[in-house]
């Protein structure tokens, strides 16, 4: 248990205790839910985070764990709210909830491919359109890099007009 | 783009063509790719021809601000400090015309700075 001051605290969890940890969170009075997400580490790994709070929002939790496979077991049978974030969750990082009533894509499209927030989803606009900082001062072309949040390997559209 | 009248802390980028060297670091660091620079190089004259010297000359800038995110990760990264906020809010009747370009960036550079 970590505190991070203001009547905050933050606990890791295993994956495997995922579950009994947030009813244990409920019971000891965290009764009101926050939000659940996901973070992409690229090598290191997903890490799930759900936040919690008591009934006056005084006392908040962070629960955080660290997959190894993506997948985790659902709370949304401990905090209703969770069904929702779930779905978002599973949708933008591809983990799978195991429980959860109907895990369908929330705000997705149903016809989209791939799981937009994972740091390796490269955005589709991006592959066709020329990255202006492809040139270098004066055109030149003298210097080079990748834009900024650009996955490993991303090749450079070159720019569509030469210094 | 015009100016809508209203204020707000991050209303604007603004650009200051003196000070800017055309490096292109703005354009590189916008998460978005919202930042278009467009520049020559000239010759600096009385350089040794062993090593002719150039430099860069800023021709063209443009931000759009219908794509731009009001990050300020162009403001932080210039290194020359030719980028800054201002609080004055731009406004079109079309999404073209949220693109501003260099005369009009300039236009919104405080005076006196």
């Amino acid at each position: 248990m970590t505190d991070l001051g203001g009547g905050q605290e933050a606990v890791a969890v295993a994956p495997q205790d995922w579950a009994g940890a947030l009813a244990a969170a409920k019971s000891a009075g965290h009764v009101r839910f926050g939000f659940l997400t996901a973070v992409d580490d690229g090598p290191a790994g997903l890490r799930v985070l759900a936040h919690v709070a008591s009934a006056d929002g005084a006392a908040t939790l962070l629960l955080v764990t660290r997959l190894t496979a993506a997948v985790l077991d659902s709370v949304a049978s401990v905090y209703a709210g969770a069904d929702w974030h779930e779905r978002e969750t599973a949708e933008m990082f591809g983990i799978v909830f195991v429980g959860h009533p109907g895990l369908d894509p929330l705000l997705l499209p149903p016809d989209f491919n791939g799981h937009p927030l994972r740091k390796g989803f490269a955005l589709p606009s991006r592959a066709s359109a020329p990255w202006p900082g492809a040139s270098g001062p004066g055109g030149s072309g003298r210097r080079r890099a990748t834009p900024v949040g650009a996955p490993e390997g991303w090749e450079v559209p070159e720019p569509e007009v030469g210094g | 783009m015009s100016a809508s009248g209203t204020v707000a802390p991050r209303g604007s980028i603004a650009l200051s063509p003196a000070d800017c060297t055309a490096c292109m670091i703005c354009v590189r660091e916008c998460p978005v790719w919202c930042i278009r620079l467009d520049s020559h190089e000239e010759p600096v004259a009385g350089s040794d021809p062993r090593r002719p010297r150039t430099r860069a000359v800023l021709d063209g800038f443009e931000i759009d601000f219908a794509v731009c995110m009001f990050c300020g990760a162009c403001v932080t990264a210039c290194p020359f400090d030719a980028l800054a906020w201002v609080p004055e809010t731009g406004s079109a009747i079309d999404r073209a015309g949220l693109k501003a370009e260099l005369s009009e960036l300039a236009a919104l550079w405080p005076i006196g700075n």
